[in-house]
């Protein structure tokens, strides 16, 4: 006998997502990012530290599209560059952020009473202090550089998908397949792992978008003010930075990284947004 | 109905109470009673009786705040949790509702595989644990063609037969109903009750049934306990409890009954009054509030379930008075 | 019959259209109410019953939903062709609905009085004071004492939650009332109560009422007539004597068959084999024929259409067409 062919949940979303034209035009603009990123090393016409100090201060032209810098760096080659850093400061701190604040969610969200007192009381603590003061006191202890700017933005959003994780656990507790599963005799931890976790993903990915928006601006910030990715690497936050000082003669320093910044952080709310709908079953159909 | 005396399930004294902002919540108090191999016990009342809570408290979903279980002559409540592992494989639930009870991530196969799956038996070999699904599937009626569908695709009647195939996998010898078909249409309740009462005869199975429905119980049911406000107040076989219920709640709950025909002629008793809320209770009969027939005495002193005939026990003074 | 009947639907046909395609919801529905009767509307899940009463009061969501053709004559208007101020006009005044679920058919952040003063001076130009007594005395009629007009639903129980809900059906004094699965949230003794109370204010107001339920049960005990639905099409129509006395679509009798009686032991009950169809298939023939069991040749593919077994008892079944009147089987 053939067996029913299933339409799975992700292709549902999918469909209900690709008739979300402005949440499309953010994937696509992120996708386009991504590849930027990843192909930098093909796509960019100069090399993002060489310098050329006779052509410096050139506005747009043929030859450099976004102009140069003061030390005549092409800002388009520097730009797309960028979009890697950018794009893997997003990921991985809002990656680690994921990764530990879920877990900690899950659990005081599981186990409840004291241990979700405890660690739900220390994430008020975070939550406390300003996400960008965090940061910047996680960087002012480890150091500058590429992976202490990535775990102090991480560590400092951690709280956010705590409660996020938190929240849906509780919720999800409550469902009766939870107690089918442990009348049957599934372990805790499996529980957690197979039923729980699985179902509260999706306010998650949609955080996880929105919270990529805030990294990408967070790590821009903290570049700006020097604590983060230092000159010469390419980075969008520390462009801007530099461009500061040129603005009056020289706007394009500061306008082309301002606009990627703008674009990409844009994107992803809109895709974020997209997904939210995407994923409420309440809103389907 | 192959039930012999020996009794399976002896729940005595069973007490679970909740805090709440205003006080204590009783929600079952001081309930017994027994369960024989292969039959079926049935237990009615409206919502908030606790009928459910007695469900869960007894297969320890629920931790009791006092009294025993026995199962098997060996106190639950007791009970490590490594014999716990071994009590769950003898001792399954079926959910009252199909919409929530599945994961809807999983697959009809993840379903049913997932008690298996906790068996060290079938952990490893997964064929073994293919086949017995596959067999599981046929021994309820679903169409194996369903088996990689996800719960959302399915009806409720088709649900509710996943949801007992999976109570079935780990061939358990008790199985706790809690309204297993209150939440399906007529034609498929009757499907799933034949099902259900099938699969008793064939498996020997024994069953607590938790239900509102008074028609659907007494249908399936050898004894029925009907339960107000935490305690039970009437319990016999389940012939003697319609032809001669003695308990005045009881009476007016089989009078509430509506039933299918036209140009029968019968008194209700309509009740006055709400359920009072089963927080801070005064003493006395619980009834009290509602009875027709309350004396002084019931506002005073609460009634014991205590024998009134053979196999029948009523929690009600005035029925006591009858009998002398 | 010259007599006008209150409602009366002919040929509806309602469908939704969805992702997987055109759901069809209600296929060329007739039936009739007169003034003063109780219909009962008995069918299973997706029958298509809360459809039609939605299209009766013109509150079918569009899109998704279609009304493909058919009329809907009440008091002689066409409620399929008057306008949305006709309409507003009507609701509450002529028409109001007792909805399933009283938890959230109330607003919870209103007193229960208010709500139902809001009520009457939308339809009636009174004073606040003169509608606030009004008010009091509707909420006397369904059992609350009027002090309570100042509390919150959330400080009702479900069963007078009900009641508030009833009371505020009852505000403009409609001619009819649709009450969708009324009881069927409550327990049995406050169902008990709730009914109690729908048959003294029928009697009373001479009020005609649909009473979606799939309690064969209730409609035995307030119904005038009945109609039962499957798959979106009344199968069969009658007074509530003839059907329970001489069911005769076999769809009608698997259903009475498969209900646990009290009064009589059976070790099995009847089951009707097989679901209803999906709502998105078009079945040829008879929509109960994969699951009828004196199902013949000319079911397969052949619609049939409706048979008159007497004056007021019809039947969509080929089983009939050919002899004029069956009294028993």
């Amino acid at each position: 006998m053939e067996e029913k062919k299933s339409r799975s949940q992700l292709m549902t979303v999918l469909k209900t997502l690709s008739r979300n034209k402005m949440a499309i035009f953010g994937l696509i603009i992120l996708l386009l990012l991504l590849i930027m990123g990843i192909l930098a090393d093909f796509i960019a016409p100069y090399d993002y530290a060489k310098q050329d100090l006779a052509n410096a201060f050139q506005h747009p032209n043929a030859q450099h599209l976004f102009g140069t810098d003061e030390f005549g760096r092409d800002i388009f080659s520097r730009i797309i560059y960028g979009a890697r850093t950018s794009l893997l400061v997003g990921f991985v701190s809002v990656g680690i952020a994921v990764i530990v604040g879920g877990a900690l969610g899950a659990v005081a969200g599981y186990y409840g009473k004291r241990v979700d007192n405890f660690i739900m009381r220390l994430m008020d603590v975070l939550l406390a202090i300003p996400q960008t003061l965090l940061a910047i006191a996680i960087v002012a202890a480890l150091g500058t550089g590429l992976t202490n700017l990535m775990i102090a933005v991480g560590i400092s959003a951690v709280p956010t998908y705590a409660r996020i994780v938190r929240a849906s656990v509780l919720t999800i507790r409550e469902e009766e397949y939870i107690e089918a599963a442990k009348a049957s005799g599934t372990a805790n931890i499996k529980i957690i792992v197979r039923h729980i976790l699985p179902n509260c993903i999706a306010p998650v990915i949609v955080q996880v978008t929105l919270g990529m928006a805030g990294a990408i601006l967070t790590a821009a910030g903290m570049s700006f003010i020097g604590l983060g990715i230092q000159p010469p690497n390419a980075e969008w936050g520390n462009m801007l930075s530099t461009g500061r000082d040129y603005i009056r003669g020289y706007s394009y320093m500061t306008m082309f990284p301002g606009l990627a910044i703008v674009i990409t952080v844009l994107s992803l709310n809109l895709l974020g947004d997209g997904l939210r709908d995407a994923l409420d079953p309440k809103l389907r159909n | 109905m192959s039930n012999s005396n020996e009794k399976l399930v002896e729940v005595c004294h069973l007490k679970k109470y909740f805090k709440v902002s205003k006080g204590l919540l009783h929600a079952v108090d001081d309930v017994s009673f027994y369960i024989n191999r292969g039959e079926t016990l049935g237990l009615v009342g409206e919502s908030g009786c606790g009928k459910s809570t007695t469900g869960r408290t007894l297969i320890r979903l629920l931790e009791a705040d006092g009294g025993e279980v026995n199962f098997h002559g060996e106190n639950v409540l007791s009970l490590d949790k490594k014999q716990m592992k071994k009590f769950r494989e003898n001792v399954q639930m079926v959910f009252q509702d199909p919409y929530s009870c599945l994961n809807p991530r999983l697959s009809v196969f993840d379903l049913i595989a997932e008690p298996l799956t906790n068996m060290d038996e079938y952990k490893r070999d997964k064929k073994k644990l293919d086949a017995r699904v596959r067999e599981l599937m046929d021994v309820v009626g679903l169409s194996r063609r369903l088996i990689n569908v996800y719960p959302h695709e399915l009806d409720g009647g088709r649900r509710q037969r996943v949801g007992i195939a999976r109570a079935l996998s780990v061939n358990p010898e008790f199985i706790v109903l809690d309204e297993p078909v209150s939440a399906l249409d007529v034609c498929i309740q009757a499907q799933i009750i034949n099902l259900l009462k099938r699969l008793q005869q064939e498996l020997n199975l024994t069953y607590l049934f938790i239900s509102h429905d008074l028609s659907v119980v007494k249908h399936i049911s050898n004894r029925i306990g009907v339960m107000y406000l935490g305690k039970i107040v009437e319990l016999s076989d389940y012939q003697t409890i319609f032809a001669a219920p003695r308990h005045p709640y009881t009476k007016a709950l089989l009078s509430a009954i509506p039933i299918p025909k036209v140009g029968i002629d019968r008194e209700q008793i309509i009740l006055n009054g709400d359920v009072p809320s089963p927080v801070n209770l005064p003493g006395g009969c619980r009834f009290a509030g509602r009875c027709p027939y309350v004396t002084e005495r019931c506002r005073q002193e609460e009634p014991k379930l205590r024998p009134v005939g053979e196999g029948q026990f009523v929690a009600c003074h005035l029925a006591e008075d009858e009998n002398k | 019959m010259e007599k006008q009947n209150l409602l009366d639907i002919k040929n509806l046909s309602v469908e939704y259209k969805t992702e997987d395609g055109i759901v069809y919801a209600v296929n060329e529905l007739n039936m009739e109410i007169g003034h003063k009767e109780t219909l009962g509307f008995v069918g299973e899940t997706g029958a298509g019953k809360t459809t039609t009463a939605m299209t009766i009061m013109g509150l079918l969501p569009t899109p998704p939903g279609k009304v493909t053709s058919g009329e809907i004559l009440f008091d002689g208007r066409d409620m399929l062709k008057i306008s949305d101020k006709e309409r507003r006009g009507i609701l509450g005044e002529e028409i109001s609905i007792i909805f399933q679920d009283p938890m959230t058919s109330l607003n919870p952040s209103m007193k229960v009085g208010d709500q139902i003063v809001e009520m009457i001076r939308l339809h009636k130009t009174i004073s606040k004071k003169d509608a606030m007594e009004e008010a009091n005395k509707l909420l006397e009629m369904v059992g609350i004492r009027r002090e309570r007009a100042n509390d919150y639903p959330h400080q009702f129980s479900g069963g007078m939650k009900q009641r508030v809900v009833i009371a505020i059906a009852l505000a403009c004094q409609p001619k009819l009332i649709i009450a969708d699965e009324p009881t069927t949230a409550l327990d049995v003794t406050i169902q008990a109560q709730v009914m109690n109370l729908i048959k003294g204010f029928k009697e009373t107001l001479g009020t005609s009422m649909i009473l979606i339920t799939h309690d064969l049960g209730i409609v035995a005990e307030i119904c005038d007539k009945v109609a039962i639905m499957y798959a979106g099409q009344v199968v069969e129509y009658a007074d509530v004597e003839s059907i329970y006395m001489n069911p005769c679509h076999p769809y009608t009798k698997g259903l009475f068959n498969s209900i646990p009686k009290l009064d009589t032991e059976e070790e099995w009950l009847e089951e009707i084999h097989g679901l209803p169809p999906e709502p998105t298939e078009r079945i040829e023939g008879c929509s109960f024929s994969p699951r009828c069991p004196n199902c013949m040749k000319i079911c397969k593919h052949k619609k049939p259409g409706i048979t008159y077994i007497d004056e007021k008892h019809y039947v969509r079944c080929f089983l009939y067409e050919n002899q004029e009147v069956k009294t028993d089987e």
